[in-house]
């Protein structure tokens, strides 16, 4: 039994709550006018499509494409609904049904549910009679309650089954290949000048056989007549969001009445390996291992740093494509992936998280194992990383000469950047919003990535001046002297990284309650 | 401050005089059983502590009786109706402050108090009335138009509570209700739990100070290992005992073994960290 008026609180809810602060209205705002110009520019097409030989084609597999769309948008958005939340009703006296209309209602406020009622609607326009208007409107809605739905499954599941851990990294990975894809462009655009209409009836013939395409498919045969077919689609796209309705209100009975806990009794390996108690010291050793637990646990630690490789990839695509005829030369420039990767990762590591950072002291030796225990992850990931991508430049080049230099200046820009990022990190902490509900009204800024953004270049242009004169000899054709500057200058850059380690560690041993206070923006 | 609040709202089953009844309640996490084989029983307008130390069971246990979570087995009747057939129409007759706090946090406490009031299908005149006076009494009206999620843990607690007792419900149930909340609110937060006593409803509340359920409840049960170890009348309960006493020789943590931590005296020496 639904519970109408308790239902309709619910789009009133969420109205309110995404126009609460001054800061979610110009979002929203800027939302609508994204979502009106894609949506006009989509309108258009369609409207400009009509009577075309490839309509029908074009827009089944621009529909399918939507719906889509509003699956991975869960995975993107880390499954969480973070404007109404089903467990926040728990404790109401509403009924699965009335959470799960109210829900369903709440979707389609939203910029998102707008932009896809204006483009299925511009579908319509390729109704060339009543009959088949009627099944495509039919088949449009069933579009968008199936769209929504299934939107809202995946939403229930991400939340349900997976851990907040494993959330943060399906979204960390779902940026990271959205990433490499948008820079990778030129390779899409290469690739979309040769594909054929034939090449596109393949994908309709494969994505078809997706329920997520069925109200899709039904639209589309609709608007070139073909109403039988278009019905029996409907009809199935019709089972489909049965199907989903069911799931979904077994999610939510799951999310309403409990979850399962973690087992207490599971095992877990040592906090600290051997081979690390070893390397180094023990303090340290509890450092480095707590900062790789943390690293391993927290996506938003390592996102960072893997966003960087392939941003760098995709970019030197158009180098890449023409290698074999490139200069070996291009692998002594990795340095500044390294330096670039390190100096972000490691400009703000008192910002991030301070206060595990002052627990993490141990009295007597200032922070310098804090130092040392939080860099090295970061410093020897990033250098592996890329010392992997200049072996794959030495075999496509054929530039194992230059191999060993690179070598060299990888490593040394990465301590040179990493002490930069100390420095910088214990001079100038930027605070981060403690959680996401509060990124509206407590966090740093505009400021915070300006700041971090003049780092990067001043660490690059640090790095830069500590690789000249190992890159002067090696770009002047002798790479084995190249290496003598190369070897001494990594021998400072070891010298200066435990020389700021200790100093810095020691200054910030008695600055705690200032470092602790500029973090906090309430103060 | 008086709040026009009386527990009237939404009248038990009179022919009971219990307001919980569990029967062989168990829920089980993986390979970790959280609640086992429990029996309660909350008498009607009691004020009911339930103690016990952390991981005992407390609010899985709460959680089961209020419709949050879904018992492995066992039942649960609350003010004459069996919860898991219709957790709904329970949950109507009920006020919870779970342990988890989940709250609208891009909200006002106004706001959240009057979707909360829209939810329980109150009036307009009533959820204005009410949350004027539950904001005022729990001293969150200077904070009233503050998003929730710039609240501190203890104003979070306030507002949980005041959303629980929006609706005046004849069982109120409360999982750590004074944890993080400031002495004059306690204060505050007391004397609503008497009125409701008052007015013919019932409390349960479970918490880890002993003096606050001591002083509060007239009735007590402590839990240890999601089992039961005693229940009863709190001044039976005590037998002239202190209830922090009768807590601990229930639980068997009277006193530490003495040889169990030898190594604190070193604590005065110059490298404690290292072993004698």
């Amino acid at each position: 039994m639904i519970n109408w008026a308790a239902a309709r609180s619910f789009v009133a809810l969420k109205f309110r709550t995404m126009t609460r602060t001054p800061q979610a209205m110009i979002g929203l705002i800027l939302g609508l006018i994204l979502g009106c110009v894609f949506g006009a520019l989509a309108t258009f097409a369609l409207w400009t499509l009509r009577g075309h030989e490839h309509a029908e084609l074009t827009l089944a597999l621009a529909l399918s494409g939507l719906a889509a769309l509003w699956f991975l948008g869960p995975l993107v958005l880390g499954g969480g609904e973070i404007i109404l939340d089903v467990r926040r009703f728990g404790p109401l006296p509403l009924s699965r049904s009335t959470i799960a209309a109210g829900l369903l209602l709440a979707s389609f406020i939203g910029v998102p549910t707008l932009v896809t009622i204006v483009i299925v609607s511009a579908s319509l326009t390729h109704a060339s009679s009543v009959s088949t208007g009627a099944v495509m409107v039919a088949a449009a809605v069933v579009f968008v309650v199936s769209v929504v739905m299934a939107s809202r499954v995946a939403v229930a599941f991400m939340t349900l089954l997976f851990g907040t851990r494993f959330r943060a990294a399906a979204t960390a990975i779902t940026m990271l290949v959205a990433i490499s894809l948008g820079a990778a462009s030129q390779s899409l655009v290469y690739i979309g000048e040769r594909v054929s209409i034939e090449d596109l009836r393949t994908a309709r013939n494969i994505v078809r056989w997706l329920p997520t395409s069925w109200a899709a498919e039904a639209l589309a045969l609709a608007s070139s007549g073909r109403l039988l077919v278009a019905c029996g689609f409907l009809v199935a796209a019709t089972a489909f969001v049965a199907v989903v309705g069911r799931v979904w209100s077994r999610l939510l009975a799951r999310h309403i009445e409990g979850e399962g806990a973690e087992d207490p009794t599971r095992r877990h390996g040592p906090l600290v390996p051997s081979w690390m108690d070893r390397l180094v010291d023990r303090r340290t050793a509890a450092a480095w291992a707590r900062a790789n637990r943390s690293i391993r646990r927290d996506p938003r630690e390592w996102a960072e740093t893997a966003a960087f490789i392939p941003l760098v990839l995709a970019f030197s695509l158009p180098a890449v494509t023409v290698i074999r005829s490139a200069s070996p030369n291009l692998m002594l420039v990795s340095y500044l992936a390294v330096s670039s990767s390190v100096a972000i990762t490691t400009s703000n590591i008192f910002g991030s998280d301070g206060p595990t950072f002052v627990a993490d002291a141990f009295p007597g030796d200032g922070f310098r194992s804090v130092l040392i225990g939080k860099t090295i992850p970061r410093m020897t990931a990033v250098m592996v990383l890329v010392a992997l991508g200049t072996i794959a430049l030495a075999r496509l080049t054929g530039g194992w000469t230059m191999l060993p230099v690179s070598l060299v200046l990888i490593v040394q820009s990465g301590l040179v950047a990493t002490t930069a990022g100390i420095f910088v990190s214990l001079r100038s902490p930027i605070p981060l919003p403690d959680r996401v509900g509060s990124l509206a009204g407590n966090n740093a800024g505009c400021l915070a990535s300006l700041i971090r953004v003049v780092t990067l270049f001043a660490i690059n242009i640090a790095t830069t001046a500590w690789a000249a004169p190992t890159l002067a000899f090696a770009l002047l054709g002798r790479p084995l002297i190249a290496l003598i500057p190369g070897v001494a200058l990594l021998a400072a850059s070891v010298w200066w990284y435990l020389w700021i380690v200790e100093v810095e560690g020691r200054r910030t041993a008695n600055r705690v309650p200032e470092l602790l206070a500029s973090l906090s923006l309430r103060s | 401050m008086c709040l026009s609040v009386q527990a009237a709202d939404h009248v038990a089953d009179p022919s009971t005089t219990w307001a919980i009844h569990a029967h062989g309640l168990t829920k089980q996490f993986g390979q970790h059983t959280a609640v086992n084989r429990l029996d309660l029983t909350v008498p009607r307008g009691s004020m009911f502590g339930l103690l016990g130390p952390n991981g005992a069971g407390k609010s899985t246990t709460l959680s089961m009786v209020t419709g949050l979570l879904r018992p492995d087995a066992g039942l649960v009747n609350v003010n004459g109706r069996s919860v898991w057939p219709d957790p709904t129409a329970v949950k109507a007759t009920i006020g919870v402050v779970p342990e988890n706090l989940l709250l609208f946090e891009r909200l006002s406490a106004r706001e959240y108090l009057s979707y909360v009031g829209r939810f329980r299908q109150m009036d307009d005149e009533a959820i204005e009335t009410r949350t004027a006076d539950l904001l005022a009494v729990l001293d969150l009206e200077s904070a009233e138009d503050k998003l929730i999620t710039d609240y501190s843990m203890g104003m979070r607690k306030k507002i949980s509570l005041a959303a629980a007792l929006l609706h005046a419900p004849p069982l109120l149930i409360l999982d750590e209700p004074f944890e993080s909340v400031d002495p004059v609110s306690q204060r505050s937060i007391r004397q609503i739990l008497d009125q409701l006593l008052d007015a013919g409803g019932t409390v349960v509340l479970s918490s880890h100070v002993m003096a606050t359920v001591e002083e509060l409840c007239d009735w007590a049960a402590i839990m240890h290992h999601g089992t039961l170890l005693r229940f009863g009348p709190m001044s039976e309960l005590r037998n002239g005992q202190r209830l922090d006493d009768v807590f601990a020789e229930a639980i068997g943590t009277d006193a530490l073994p003495p040889t169990r931590l030898d190594w604190l005296n070193s604590s005065g020496s110059a490298d404690p960290g290292r072993p004698t």
